[in-house]
């Protein structure tokens, strides 16, 4: 095991495996926890962006290396660190995304981050208990720092065989995958090439993929209450 | 299988309810299909007791996943109705397709243990899914011992209720009321 220190003094480790490096994962969590929040200045934030970006291609290189080595639950557990400091940069990013006037930015930054820590949960069990946390803290993020949204939930009709598993490549209906699960240190998803039919579009609070939202409701951007296409639109 | 036209007397096992109800196999032949017995574990598509016409069937998006927890604990699980249609919708909650558990896949304790692990396997994907909010639904068609249906259905809020489903499910095989 190596060490070394960053400008602020946080001791950072080198552990030969993500087991090994735990419990220092889950305090280092809480302490960039405490840096995220809005009143910290934001050049600290920026520092601490930087950090996370380097925890993350370090998280991504080990991944890497372990299914190299062929060892696929440490290369899992990589997945599920990189996804676990993934969302914490995610939410640092929504807060300087708000500090630049950029909410629209921020709103996508927040969902990112609850993407990310219910991925990290996934990948690897022991991060589950601080990712549910994790993902209590950012749903009452949303609900402060946003007015509530309306989400569009598009159901799809298509043939099972038409439905691949982008793992194995064999029909997802035959093969021992789960899409969003990992595998030796691999996201299995499944690729849908033909839909058949869109019999409904609901609208629903609780969507699973909540980019799907009205940007336009009754001529009003319902992030910032602006006319639609008014100046604080920074992004299409 | 959340239509009620089918099902008898309801009665309650802590959070899980519990009604007499039709086989899927007798379904089948009501909606012209070649009335098969059911064995093993077998996935049923949505609305199988409510649609008009077998076109109307489609398969919950969940049930591949589903069908890889159950396979993982040794069950070859089947599905009723073939070709499969598949409908994905993107609400939070996800969705499971309803289970239908024949008398020979529960009544060792072999079988039953690994059915116990199934569904904690599949509360656990859809805790995954689903997020820290909803509870998980499970409906299950479960045989008893003489192959009488019953009709299981919880909202899973924890893995406490997960046992209780498996507690349930070994009463119902055995007739315990």
């Amino acid at each position: 095991m190596k060490s070394h220190r960053l400008s602020d003094g946080t001791l950072i480790m080198d552990y030969d495996t993500p087991e090994e490096s735990l419990p220092h994962v889950l305090d280092l969590f809480k302490k960039l926890q405490r840096d995220v929040h809005f009143s910290i200045d934001e050049g600290l934030q920026r520092d601490m962006r930087s950090f996370l970006a380097g925890q993350i291609e370090r998280a991504e290189s080990a991944r890497l290396g372990f299914r190299s080595q062929g060892r696929g639950p440490e290369a899992n557990q990589s997945l599920g660190l990189k996804s676990l400091f993934s969302a914490i940069a995610a939410e640092l990013d929504m807060v300087l995304s708000f500090k630049e006037s950029r909410p629209h930015t921020a709103w996508g930054s927040l969902v990112e981050a609850q993407e990310e820590a219910a991925a990290a949960g996934r990948f690897w069990e022991a991060l589950e208990e601080t990712t549910v946390q994790y993902r209590e803290h950012l749903d009452q993020v949303e609900a402060v720092m946003f007015p509530k949204q309306m989400f569009f939930s598009p159901a799809f009709v298509f043939d099972e065989s038409d439905v691949e598993c982008m793992l194995c490549a064999r029909p997802y209906s035959e093969c021992d995958h789960i899409a969003g699960e990992a595998y030796d240190g691999e996201v299995c998803r499944k690729k849908i090439s033909r839909i058949k039919e869109c019999p409904e579009i609901s609208i629903v609070d609780e969507p699973s993929a909540k980019y799907r939202r009205g940007f336009n409701i009754g001529g009003t951007d319902p992030i910032t209450g602006l006319p639609y296409g008014g100046s604080s639109q920074e992004e299409s | 299988v959340a239509d009620t036209s089918n099902a008898g007397n309801t009665s309650d096992a802590g959070p899980v309810e519990i009604t007499d109800f039709k086989s899927p196999a007798e379904r089948l032949g009501e909606l012209g299909l070649p009335r098969t017995e059911l064995s093993g574990i077998t996935i049923l598509p949505r609305g199988l007791f409510a649609a008009s016409d077998k076109k109307d069937l489609v398969y919950e998006d969940s049930s591949w996943d589903v069908r890889a927890a159950l396979r993982a604990e040794g069950f070859d699980v089947n599905v009723l109705i073939e070709p499969v249609r598949t409908i994905q919708e993107n609400a939070f909650e996800w969705l499971l397709p309803a289970l239908h558990v024949a008398k020979d896949a529960i009544e060792t304790a072999d079988g039953l243990k690994h059915l116990i692990n199934g569904l904690r396997r599949i509360y656990s994907l859809a805790r995954n899914r689903s997020g820290v909010k909803a509870p998980v639904r499970f409906k299950l068609l479960s045989e008893d011992r003489h192959g009488n249906t019953k009709r299981l259905t919880v909202d899973a809020q924890s893995a406490t209720d997960i046992e209780t489903l498996a507690e349930t499910i070994i009463k119902v095989f055995n007739e315990i009321s």
